[in-house]
């Protein structure tokens, strides 16, 4: 009875298999389509077909039998054909008795030389927040493609209403041309990276090209970091009552509001292949040029009014005047004398090395560079004569104990940096570190350089675990002009670790950073933060919840502990050192119960308490407390409808002024909904969002929007949305009104 | 005993008489194949069958394009990637998944009719049923998943978090541990214009037929 049952098992198992057919799957070339005759790959599937004998099969190109150039088995047939003649051919397959399976193809001479494809969108938004209505409009054209297999070119076109004269450009122009791997040249504005601490992704307006040559690559820079701006016509001028020597007054006037012209020109000489290995020698200078300001604006006003210094004859007060008006009665100060900022002057050297290996489970890089930055060239280049009396006023050739007899003259390098007094830092090392009685090490001298930067990175990804350890340090005076965004004065280390458990399944993160700002070898006060964080992450399986956990432990000290005492009662406290805890936990699940759904739960937890507990009772606590709860439920239904629930709920404590306390409470609700329409051409979306505040501020909001995604044809589609909000805060009634349209047409 | 030796023999011989899931139908530049268990790099040629387990590599101006034989879900390796294809073979389908070291990778998956198709880096696991995507994957910055069709759900390893992205837009996931989805702009998806990732020629077609009763086809084609 056993072995029957079995049989029937297998019996039924075997015949389950032998009944599942498939058909015929053509998978190379398509049918009708339209290919080069070089490489012709013939390819049919006869993946879960039954009864197939790679013995009977047959494969006819154009009425001619192929199958002996063939490779054929039960599953698949395949055909490799050198060259076909340009034209339409066509393909039949014999299985067995079965009917041929026939289609037809093209073959071209060769493929289109020129591919291109391109996309069009513009944008309109109107946003009335409150009393304010801010309108902006934009164009957007990418064309894109490809000539010959050697050139590809690509553009960046950016049109919007805001821009302005007053401001740096917001237009975008810029083409990029690709020759191969062996160049890459980019015209008008692009983005340029040299290298973290050079240039990295600022916006230039010039020549941008980048050259490899196995080994060897060059990439360079050269074009302006901002344009010249005249500044408004209403704040030009500052101006002083001065007297001339007849005794006349007049209005001495000081430009202002002005921005120079700034152009860069850099470069990357480097010695490697992708990023396996990578050693870069990277230069930078960049320069305000002085002429591109008008010093004479006759269209600016300026408006008069006497001074301590006397009065203007002909001049009334209170009245605007223009500068063409006011002819002899005012004078032009020369540039070294306007208010405004002074015109800069920097130079950057640097070097970077980038290694992976394991493919790129391992990745070394590291990078240093020393910037030299004159905050002010209008004087001009300082001789070395100069020199030798800028720290005292003996003609011994020396700058303090420096030993200037075999020092070259500044001015001789006018043409690389202008070097004078507004040198920031004058002298880029302490002096102290050289001569025969030197009082700092050499080694601490140069590491502690305030216009230095380094750092140092080791990732590893091995076994599920992601290692990182990083260092940095930006010194205080270190500066890049074509690099304004980077952090200053800051030393940093940390160790990260990133490891998978239990096949994935449980996933632990532990990390630590340390930053302070001890570079110098003058500071006294230290102020350092420490973070410890830790994540946990449990991923159970399919169909069960997912949970994440963070916390974050922060400790910051200003390095101050003592009160200043400003008078006898009075004293100034101005330490701090606070620790923060930060945790957050969410719990995630995926779930079906007559529809899709997807339900989230988080709370996250501040709380920031202050180390010092003798602080006078009108001290602003930097203590606080803030509580957030968020739960979120999103549904796809058996019908095309999508919704989503969000409820945030927000408790903060903190403190509101000296000895002062408060609390805030923050409630928000967003029902949010999309239906797509027309075969997904059109997707509708709407939503209602509620919000209500108390405590501090008692405030409330109710929202609404809606709009729509068209896909007209396929390749032009248009977006529009819109919403209003009206939100009354302590009594008094404001509405916002959004509106926001797009249109794209790709080609 | 004698009939279930037979039939155990049949099953087996049905399930295992081969472990192909795919064929490689278009190769350019350097690319090569690893066979799983095989030390030895053999060079990928159009037409060549691939197991599960498979390992393809491709050179810096490399390019390959595989297709599945159950289903004609395309993959696409662009250049410098690496990539191992698996498929169980069940029945008359592959349940299929990807394993990305790193690279580009373009993928058009028909729709897996139940079953799932997933896609794994060093960084993230994208879950999916049927949808045309293209992946950028590097173990020290993360992956980038661009969207052109369909539906999918991408966790970052490291973190657990997953998120839903929908045509049109791009998902970015790093080592870090974030995870964020953005409007997919020309830049997620350069690099890529080897693959033929564009939105695909639609055709128009009109039977006509001429004085002598031949039918001839006129085919538009459009985007």
């Amino acid at each position: 009875m056993m072995i029957m049952k079995k049989n029937f098992i297998y019996l039924a198992l075997f015949t389950s298999t032998l009944f599942s057919q498939s058909g015929v799957l053509i998978m190379s070339p398509e049918p009708n389509s339209e290919i080069s005759g070089n490489d012709v790959l013939i390819a049919i599937s006869t993946f879960g077909m039954k009864g197939v004998n790679p013995d009977n099969i047959q494969l006819l190109l154009d009425g001619e039998d192929i199958s002996d150039m063939a490779y054929i088995d039960e599953e698949m047939v395949t055909c490799l054909l050198d060259q076909l003649d340009p034209g339409l051919h066509q393909v039949q397959l014999f299985l067995g008795e079965r009917g041929p399976k026939t289609w037809s193809f093209t073959t071209t001479l060769r493929e289109p030389t020129l591919k291109y494809s391109g996309r069009i969108r513009s944008s309109s938004s109107m946003d009335q927040i409150d009393n304010q209505t801010l309108n902006i409009s934009r164009v957007m054209v990418d064309f894109k493609g490809s000539a010959y297999e050697w050139l590809k070119f690509k553009t960046n076109v950016k049109l919007t209403t805001q821009e302005k004269a007053l401001y740096q450009p917001r237009n975008v122009l810029g083409l990029e041309l690709s020759l191969k791997e062996y160049a890459t040249i980019n015209m008008g504005d692009s983005n340029p990276r040299l290298s973290h601490f050079t240039m990295n992704g600022k916006r230039i307006r010039g020549l941008n090209a980048n050259f490899k040559w196995g080994w060897f690559n060059l990439h360079v820079v050269r074009g302006g970091i901002n344009r010249a701006i005249e500044g408004d016509l209403k704040k030009a001028y500052s101006y002083s009552i001065d007297t001339d020597d007849e005794g006349t007054k007049f209005l001495s006037l000081s430009r202002n509001g002005y921005t120079f012209a700034q152009n860069v020109m850099a470069g990357r000489l480097a010695l490697g292949r992708g990023e396996k290995f990578q050693w870069g020698l990277n230069f930078l200078k960049a320069r305000d040029d002085t002429t591109s300001v008008n010093p004479i604006l006759n269209d600016a006003t300026i408006i008069y009014s006497p001074s301590a210094s006397g009065l203007v004859t002909e001049l009334d007060s209170g009245l605007v005047y223009t500068i063409g008006e006011l002819g002899t009665k005012a004078q032009f100060l020369e540039g070294k004398d306007w208010n405004g900022d002074g015109p800069k002057d920097n130079l950057v050297i640097g070097t970077d090395l980038g290694i992976s290996l394991f493919n790129k489970r391992l990745r070394l890089d590291g990078e240093l560079a020393l910037s030299l930055t004159n905050t002010n060239i209008w004087g001009g280049p300082l001789t070395l004569a100069a020199l030798d009396t800028l720290m005292d006023d003996s003609l011994d050739n020396k700058l303090s104990s420096f030993d200037l007899s075999s020092f070259p003259d500044p001015a001789d390098y006018e043409k690389i940096l202008i070097i004078n007094p507004n040198m920031a830092p004058l002298v880029p090392i302490d002096i102290n570190a050289f001569g025969d009685n030197a009082t700092v090490d050499l080694t601490d001298a140069v590491l502690s350089m305030p216009s230095l930067a380094y750092r140092g990175r080791a990732i590893t990804n091995f076994y599920g675990n992601y290692l990182a350890l990083e260092y940095s340090q930006v010194g205080p005076e270190y500066n890049s002009l074509a690099n304004p965004y980077l952090v200053k004065n800051k030393r940093e280390w940390s160790i990260s670790d990133k490891f998978k458990l239990l096949q994935n399944r449980l996933m632990l993160t532990l990390g630590y950073k340390h930053q302070d700002d001890d570079i110098l070898t003058i500071v006294e006060k230290v102020k350092s933060q420490n973070t410890l964080s830790l994540g946990l992450n449990a991923l159970p399986g399919p169909g069960l919840p997912t949970l994440n956990f963070t916390f974050r432990s922060i400790d910051r000290d200003n390095g101050i502990d003592e009160l200043v005492q400003l008078t006898d009662t009075t004293f100034s406290d101005n330490r701090e050192n606070t620790h923060t805890n930060n945790f957050m936990v969410n719990i995630s699940h995926r779930f079906d119960l007559v529809w899709s759904h997807a339900l989230s739960g988080t709370f996250v937890n501040v709380n920031k308490t202050d180390k010092f507990n003798d602080r006078d009772t009108n001290f602003v606590d930097p203590a606080m407390s803030i509580n957030v709860m968020n739960f979120s439920l999103s549904t796809r239904y058996n019908f095309p409808l999508k919704t989503s629930i969000n409820i945030t709920s927000n408790h903060s404590e903190l403190s509101i002024g000296p000895g002062e306390r408060g609390n805030q409470d923050f409630l928000t609700t967003n029902f949010d909904a999309e239906y797509p329409l027309l075969k997904n051409r059109i997707l509708a979306k709407g939503g209602v969002n509620y919000a209500q505040g108390s405590g501090l501020v008692d405030m409330s909001w109710l929202g609404f929007k809606g709009g729509i995604r068209w896909k007209i044809f396929d390749r032009f589609s248009v977006n529009t949305q819109g919403e209003f909000r009206s939100k009354e805060t302590s009594g008094v009634k404001k509405n916002t009104v959004i509106a926001r349209a797009n249109l794209e047409y790709a080609f | 005993m004698k009939r279930n030796l037979i039939l155990c023999l049949c099953i087996c011989t049905s399930v295992m008489a081969s472990s192909k899931i795919a064929i490689a139908i278009k190769v350019k530049g350097k690319v090569s194949v690893i066979q799983k268990g095989s030390p030895e790099k053999q060079s990928l040629k159009p037409g060549r069958a691939l197991s599960d387990q498979d390992k393809i590599l491709t050179g810096k101006d490399g390019f390959a394009a595989i297709m599945y034989l159950d289903d004609k879900t395309v993959v696409k390796l662009l250049g410098n990637s690496d990539l191992t294809v698996a498929g169980n073979r069940t029945g008359g389908k592959i349940n299929k998944s990807l394993d990305i070291k790193y690279g580009k990778i373009a993928a058009s998956i028909t729709p897996q009719k139940g079953n799932e198709f997933r896609i794994a880096t060093p960084t993230s696991v994208a879950s999916v049923k049927g949808t045309e995507l293209t992946i950028a994957s590097d173990p020290s910055t993360g992956d980038s998943f661009t969207l052109l069709e369909g539906l999918i759900e991408v966790t970052n390893s490291f973190t657990g978090e997953t998120i839903e992205v929908e045509q049109g837009e791009t998902a970015v996931s790093t080592p870090e541990g974030s995870l964020e989805v953005h409007e997919t702009t020309t830049d997620d998806l350069a690099g890529f214009e080897d693959a033929d990732v564009e939105i695909p020629t639609q055709e128009l077609r009109f039977e006509v037929e001429d004085e002598d009763g031949n039918i001839k086809e006129i085919i538009i084609r459009f985007q």
